[in-house]
Formats: structure tokens, sequence, C-alpha cells
């Protein structure tokens, strides 16, 4: 049995066409009649099928016979795309032990691409390039094959040529998945052991967590512990991914699937716990993943305080199946109770709000991302600072630091001027520069992660007419002249608006925020000061200026109703306002920061 | 009984202004015959429900002057077959400027039309270019003459701010007209940007700026003080009237009291119900044509929200306010305590003033109307 079983996930950059592909495996291998196929059957989320992009991890069985007669079972786990998904990336790969590396025939490498190459050929993956798209006019798949061994060190002799969307090469691939990825080891009489890699919550069935079996089995039934947490439970159900769910007695290794064991507390399963037996445990766990530092936070409140409640529930829920996402209680003056949440980078962050806002109906004020700052105190004690309202006093703060990373961007060489000059502006270092193939070239900066936080991405994009691609790693922390700004509303610090800005840059952003602000605020009952300070100095100062008419016209033909409908419209505006002392402020006000033009 | 105001829709125009997004419909002669015959089939139909005595008629469109006296005729005499009111009573009609013939006044005060309400909107010949008016600073020279030699003593004249192009400067010389012309009447509202005019659509491509909100205020109480200089009291929101010429029809309206609304598109509202009619005529005549009632919204107000309103309209009027004797006797109890939290906020803000019989805006307090009215919302 084992020796039929093939886990395998597909690398791939955004639009190199991994969803294609999958959707081509399932259909050549019949695991779904065509009619019910939805396009891209494994970006299941309506927020994955919109933006094109793979965020959750997502199984299905293949049943694959292959040219020498033996019916195979091939278990293909999606793996996202993204930079800030590389923690879903390393889970999937745990559970594998081979990969398809796709390649666009035309783009070529992309700096994502080579970031999860790096992870699987780091877990002894076995990798099998394929070279995607190779039915368009401007394919040059032998420039990207050159690249792959050029770039990756990776032979290309497996290679594959394939089209996903006209169905070439299909077969072919099948054939080497079962050719060159190893069966899985492990033992059936072993003592259990299953790494459990997703799970999510589902409201008739309790947690359903998303398993690879290593060793030994488990059914229906069987008594079942969680090594994190020790925590027993008996097993209702197990089965395999067809896509849908589909029971069966018993996963024994090397198998991918699901196990039900009635757990009703989301927090009682941790992705990357294993499951052993409850009788006859093994001594150890299996390793989990690396783990991954969330690095930028921001407050998340619901915008009706009654809200809060359910904000808390339903990131419970997330939570279950997004371990990298936490969150704690926080109480900002300006907004009320909400949370002070972290995510792995920016577009997590944006996936984590829509996902609040869309499938919890959640309406939310966002605060504007920060990074985790480092502060020794001048009392020699060590803070990380997540909300820049709870900086000590700078005359408490010895020394501050903040994170670094190290940014890939691979660009069209006729950019490397405006990519540099964008480091440039973001406090970037210059370290390195190297061509991928006569036209392409990587070019290697070191910046503070705050800078990355800014807006960096749409104006890479911008700035390379979307050519330019980005991956970037941490690299640590970074002494850095540090200081906090706040923003004071009529005389009163507005603590939600507070946010720590280099020294050089504090006066340039208090402008830049002051000005912003005052065009966001609406004009009310009186002049509202706008001033932004750096500890009792004020660095800059706008009004706006109090409102001096808001009248409707006359009532046309006695038409109360219209009247009536526009002063609802306009109190239901200044309903959706926060109230911080006299002043109303609309809920972007607090994102403001983010947009502020230098 | 209390008053009761009647009130016909007239959806003709000439043509379309710039910023109008009310329906209306070319001066042809099949749509005028269409719109008579229905407009007579509608005043029956509710003439049989809610006939009986009303205390003001008033005539508002669309431009109920692109009707020729013998089609008024027919209307108000329809009208009188049902519902009857003392001589005397507010009779309004709606006049554009170019109608100024003195046979068509006198043809208007033969058939009982006690007060004329002329759409000048500006003085300004370039502005009414601007704003695809159909008449001229002339044409309004001639009516405000033959009006006085037709015989009306209650005259009024609409004046627009707040458009594109115009100066404080403009618009007082606008309203200097309007008074040297004898009235004793004059409504000055600001221009409302309503989305899908043609308006909105050059405001949105650029061709157009309106005016900054501190632009349009300047002209706001500027034109007040320069108006109630002239002797005219400011007494609703965007309404300033010589001694006892106060728009008697309007008053209803602000009262919050019932009014019948005839013609497409016209609201109506009686005992507690707000209805308004399908604004389409070919939808309206064929409701008509089948005997039944061509309303297409029908709200029952609940007590609150009656309550509500009253407050909110009542604040229109700067010089009489909510009656407070009065809200007492409809609603059986107190405005000032039912609404105490929002009263004394405001009070203590300055922007109403309390008085044993009546709530009213202050001074201060009108500018901002919107910021109170809403606060009354249910």
């Amino acid at each position: 049995m084992q020796d039929r079983i093939r886990n395998f996930c597909i690398i791939a950059h955004i639009d190199h066409g991994k969803s294609t592909l999958a959707d081509r495996l399932i259909e050549v291998t019949g695991t779904m009649a065509e009619r019910e196929m939805q396009e891209q059957v494994l970006d299941s989320m309506d927020l994955e099928r919109e933006r094109g992009i793979t965020i959750k991890l997502q199984a299905v069985r293949l049943i694959y016979r292959a040219q020498n007669g033996t019916e195979y079972i091939l278990n293909l786990i999606d793996t996202p795309g993204h930079v800030d998904f590389s923690y879903e990336v390393s889970r999937s790969l745990a559970a594998c032990e081979g990969a398809l590396l796709v390649v666009d025939a035309v783009q070529g490498i992309e700096a994502q691409t080579l970031a999860n190459v790096y992870l699987a050929l780091d877990s002894n993956l076995t990798v099998i390039p394929v070279i995607n798209k190779i039915d368009l006019p401007s394919a040059d798949p032998e420039r990207v094959l050159r690249e792959i061994e050029e770039v990756i060190g990776l032979p290309t002799d497996n290679a594959i040529l394939c089209s996903a969307k006209e169905g070439i090469g299909i077969n072919e691939i099948l054939e080497a998945i079962v050719r060159e990825i190893p069966p899985p080891q492990g033992d059936i009489h072993a003592p259990l052991q299953a790494l459990i890699f997703d799970s999510h919550y589902d409201t008739y069935r309790g947690v359903i967590s998303y398993v690879r079996v290593v060793n030994g089995s488990i059914s229906r039934g069987q008594k079942i512990r969680l090594m994190a947490t020790e925590r027993e439970y008996e097993v209702d159900d197990v089965g395999v991914f067809t896509p849908p769910r589909l029971p069966v007695p018993i996963l024994t290794p090397g198998m991918v699937g699901y196990c039900i064991a009635g757990i009703k507390n989301v927090k009682d399963t941790r992705v990357g716990d294993t499951i052993t037996g409850a009788t006859n445990p093994a001594p150890l766990a299996l390793t989990g993943y690396r783990k991954i530092t969330p690095m930028v936070f921001c407050g998340l409140y619901p915008s009706e305080n009654n809200q809060y409640d359910e904000l808390r529930d339903a990131l419970d829920k997330l939570k279950l199946n997004d371990s990298s996402l936490i969150y704690e209680p926080e109480t900002s003056e300006a907004l009320g109770f909400g949370f002070r949440c972290g995510f792995l980078g920016l577009l997590h962050m944006e996936v984590i709000q829509e996902r609040l806002e869309r499938e919890y109906e959640l309406d939310l004020v966002t605060t504007a991302p920060n990074t985790l700052y480092r502060v020794m105190t001048t009392s020699a004690e060590e803070l990380f600072i997540d909300n820049p309202a709870h900086l000590p006093p700078s005359n408490k703060i010895e020394t501050m630091y903040e994170p670094f990373v190290k940014a890939s961007i691979i660009v069209p060489e006729e950019y490397i001027g405006t990519m540099m000059e964008l480091c440039q502006e973001r406090r970037g270092t210059f370290r390195n520069m190297e061509y991928l193939d006569t036209a392409r070239v990587v070019i290697t900066y070191e910046l503070p992660l705050s800078e990355i936080l800014y807006d960096f991405f749409d104006q890479l994009k911008s700035r390379s007419r979307g050519y330019a691609s980005l991956d970037y790693e941490l690299i640590g922390y970074r002494e850095a002249d540090l200081v906090k700004l706040d923003v004071l509303l009529n005389g009163e610090p507005v603590d939600a608006l507070s946010c720590i800005v280099h020294a050089d840059r504090a006066q340039q952003k208090g402008r830049g925020l002051t000005e912003k602000l005052r065009k966001i605020i609406p004009r009310q009952m009186f002049d509202i000061p706008i001033q932004a300070a750096v500890g009792a100095k004020i660095i800059a100062r706008e009004t706006v200026k109090a409102m001096r008419k808001d009248v409707l016209a006359k009532c046309y033909g006695g038409d109360i109703t219209r009247k009536r409908k526009l002063l609802e419209k306009q109190k239901e505006g200044k309903k959706r306002m926060k109230q911080v002392g006299s002043v109303e402020i609309p809920q972007e006000a607090f994102m403001t920061i983010l947009k502020v033009d230098e | 009984m209390t008053n009761r105001g009647l009130y016909i829709h007239v959806p003709l125009c000439t043509s379309k202004c710039l910023y109008c997004d009310f329906y209306s419909l070319p001066v042809a002669e099949e749509l005028v015959s269409q719109y008579l015959d229905a407009v007579v089939r509608e005043i029956r139909l509710k003439g049989e429900i809610w006939g009986g005595p009303v205390s003001t008629v008033y005539f508002g469109g669309g431009t109920p002057s692109c009707l020729s006296l013998g089609q008024v005729a027919t209307i108000l005499r329809e009208c009188n077959r049902f519902f009857t009111w003392k001589p005397g009573s507010e009779i309004t009609f709606e006049i554009n400027p170019n109608r100024g013939e003195i046979d068509y006044l006198r043809g208007l005060k033969s058939l009982g039309i006690t007060r004329l309400s002329v759409g000048l909107q500006t003085a300004e010949p370039r502005h009414l270019t601007l704003l695809r008016r159909q008449h001229t600073v002339s044409d309004f020279y001639r009516i405000s003459e033959n009006i006085a030699s037709a015989g009306f003593g209650n005259y009024s004249v609409d004046a627009l701010y707040g458009f594109p192009e115009q100066t404080l400067d403009e618009y007082l010389c606008t309203l200097k007209t309007i008074v040297s012309a004898g009235v004793n009447h004059v409504s000055s509202y600001a221009l409302q940007l309503e989305p899908h005019t043609p308006l909105a659509v050059e405001v949105a491509q650029g061709n157009i700026t309106l005016p900054t909100e501190d632009e349009v205020a300047d002209m706001m109480l500027a034109g007040r003080d320069y108006l109630v200089a002239q002797g005219l009291s400011h007494y609703e929101l965007s309404n300033f009237a010589a001694e006892r010429y106060e728009s008697e029809h309007n008053t209803i309206y602000w009262e919050n009291e019932q009014y019948i609304g005839l013609g497409p598109g016209a609201s109506s509202f009686i005992k507690g119900r707000r209805f308004s009619n399908v604004d389409n005529l070919a939808h309206y005549a064929i409701l008509l044509n089948a005997n039944r009632l061509p309303v297409v919204a029908c709200e029952q107000l609940a007590g609150l929200q009656e309550m509500g309103e009253t407050m909110i309209l009542g604040l229109r009027m700067l010089r009489k306010g909510v009656n407070r004797e009065r809200f007492h006797q409809r609603f059986g109890c107190d405005c000032v305590q039912l609404y105490n939290r929002v009263v004394s906020k405001f009070v203590a803000q300055g922007l109403l003033e309390v008085t044993a019989a009546t709530v009213r805006l202050t001074a201060r307090g009108f500018p901002l109307a919107n910021r109170v009215q809403m606060e009354f919302l249910p």
C-alpha cells in the first residue's frame, strides 16, 4: 500500500499557473467529473479566487493508473505563493516527499519561487521542474531551463514542458511524480505519529484536522492524544479529500486525510502538533515547523463596540487554521476595546481583515500597521513594543532597535535605476546585484521592515510597470534613531494615531500626516487644531475650520420623506465616526499614516 | 379641523435646467392632454375619499405656467367639485418669468389665483444661460410690472445661490433686483448637487467647479442680512416675507399638517400616512384609467417618527419654531421633556432656544440646522 502513495506539492509564483495545473491533474485522473469542477478547485475561498492567490492550504487525493498498470494514490497539497505565507509553505513541505517547481515559460523565475524552492531543497524534497505556458508565442523554455540550472543549481534533465491550459504534458507530469518522488517511509506497527498540517472549524462537526500519518495508523473509535496539549479524544471519523471529504476506515503511514474527534475548542488543536495514541503513545513528537514570528502589528477594533465578542470569536476561528495569526486584547482611548494583532506581512494583514469583514460580517476599524520594536531602557530592561502608544517616554529609552530585512528584487535591467532609487528613499543599504540572464537582475538591499510596510510593494510594482517581484527575509534588529510621533486633536493626544518614525523623517511625516488629516476630518461645530508632536515639541499644525453651513434647501412639493432620508443618511455617516473627546473622526483616518506621501 | 393643503403637481417643462433632477416632460400636445385627463381622474378618485374643505391650493412643478388658462381652469373646476375653500384662500401658482403676458396674468387672477411664485433664480444673464433657464432678465421686469397691473398683491420670487461661477456680489445684485420689483416674499435657497443631473456630470468631469462651503456660507449670511435689512423677515430657513405674507401652504408642510398631492410624483400626508404618486406619466395614466390610486409608496408613521418629523419640520420655522402647546395637543406630551437630552445639549451650545411657547433655532443655530434636526430622528 505505502509504496503506491506519493505526496507532493506545487511551488509556483502567482500567475504562473499553479491552480490551472492542479485543476488539470484533478481532471485527467478523473477525480472529479468535469461538470463538478468549478474553475480552480483548490482556491476555495472567495477571496482567493478573486485575487488569484492561494492563501490557505488545501489537499486533494488523486487516483492515478500509471503506464506500468499500477494504481497510485497521489496526494496533492497546495501551497500559497506569496511572500507573506512562507510559513504555510513550510507546513505543506513537511507533509510531502516531492514538489513540482512550476515556472512560467515567458516570465521565468521570480523572487518568491526562489525562496520556496530553497525551502523545499532544504527539506530534502525531490523537486521536478515544470515549465508551464509553453503554448504562448513568447514562451522561451530554453532560457527558463537555463535559469533554473544556473540560478537554483537544479539539474533540468528531468524537466517537463507543459501547458496546463491546453492540457499538454499532463500525463508526463503524472508519470514523473510516480517515477521520481519516493514513496513515504514509516512503519504501520510503530506508535501513531500524525502531523496536523492544517485544520478548520465546522459548525456541525467541530474541529477538522488535516493530517499526514507518519507512523502507525488512525481509525474510527481510536483514543488519541494531542501531544502539545496532552488532551485526549476519541476519533469520530477519518477520511481523505477527493476534494470533498470521503470517509475511509483507516489512515496508514504516508496517507494524507482528515481526522474528526469531537474537538469543540479551537484552542485545543495546534497546527504543527502531533497526534499519537492514548495507549502506546509515541515517545517523541514530530518536528513541527519553522516557527515564524509575526512582525507586522495593527489594532483591530469593531466599529460598533457591541461587536467585540463577535470579533474575538472570529479571531479564535481564524487562528485555528492560521497559527501564525496572533492577537491579544487591547484598549484604546480613541477606539475602545479591540485587539492588537500580529501578522506575517501586509498581505496577510489585509487577508485577515477581509476575511473578518466578509466571512464574519464584522465592521472594523484598523490602525496603521507597525513592526515590532526592541527597546533597551535606561534601567537596562529589554522591551518589545508592538504598539506605538506603549513606547516608554524618551528619557527612559537608552537605545531602540528595529527589524531589518534582506530584500531581493528581481527586475528587468531597465528598471535597475528606479528600483535602487526606491530602496535608497526607504533608508536601504545596497548589498548586491547579479544578472539572472542577459536581461534580468536580482538586486539585494537591506531595508528597515517598517519601510516595506508603507506602500513599498505598490511602489515597486508601479515603478517597474508590474515587472518587479520581491522577496524578503528578516535579518535581525539594528539600532536606529527612532521617535514616537503623536497626533493631537483639539489638544488631546489620540493614542490610535501615534506612530514610530525615524527621527530624520519626523518633521516631514508630521507635516504630511496633519495635512492629510485636515482633508479627512470633516468640519465640525468648532475649530479643530491638528498637531503633530514629538515629545512636548509641536512639529506641525493644521486646523479644520468650524462648519459654517449645513442646511437642507426647501421642501419641494411637500416631499418630506426625501428630506428625512437625507438627514438619516447624514446621521448614519456621523454615527460611523469615532468620537474622541469632542471630535468626530472618520474611521479611515486611522489608516492615514499609510498614505502620507513623502 | 386643522389646516389642510391641496397640491397640484405639473411635471411639464419646456427644457431641463442644469441642476434639476425632478421628473419632467417636454410640453407636447399629446402629453399635456394625457396629463390633464389623468389628473382629472385623480382629482375625482381622491376627491371621493378625501374631499372636503382645504385651506390652501398650490400649483407647483415642473412648470405650471406651461398650462393654458383653459387647462388651469379645468383643473380648478374639477378640484372645486370635491374640495372647497373659503373665498380669499391662498391659491399659489408657480410661473416662469417668460409667461408674463398681461392677459395670462389677468386670466390667472380671474380664475382665483391669489399668489404668484416666479422662478427667477438669478438676474445675471450669464448665469441664466449657464443654468439653462429659458427666460431673460427683461422677462422678469415685464412680469413684475404686469403682476402689479393684474392686481396680485401677493408676489414671491425664487433666488438660487451657491451655483458655479456665482460671486457674492452677483448674488446680492440678484436679491436687489428682486426686492426692487415689489415682491413681498423671497425663497432663497442654496443649490444642491443632485446625482445624475447634467450639472453633476459637468462637475465630475471637472468642467465646472462648485463654490466652496465657505463661499456658500458667505452668500447665505450676506443674503439674509440684506433681505432682513429690506424689511423682510427670515421666517423659515430659506424663506423671507413681509409681515402677513408668509406662505400659508408651505406652513402646512412645516407644521406637519395634512396635504393632498395630485399629479405624477406628488406627495401626500393624510392621517399620519405619507404617500407618493408614481412619477412616470404613462404609468400614472394607466393606473388612473383602471380607476386605481396612482400611489407607489405609502408609509404609516409610527408615533416617534411623526413626533420627530414634527420637530424637524417645525425647526425650519425660525420665528414660530415648534409650537409646544400644539405638540402637546397632538401627541400628549411636551416636546421639551420628550427630547430633553437633545434640547438641553443644543440650548447649551447656543443653537436652540426654548421659551414657554416654542422651541426654535437661534441666529447661530440656523446655519447648522441639519446638525440639530438630525438628532430628532427616531
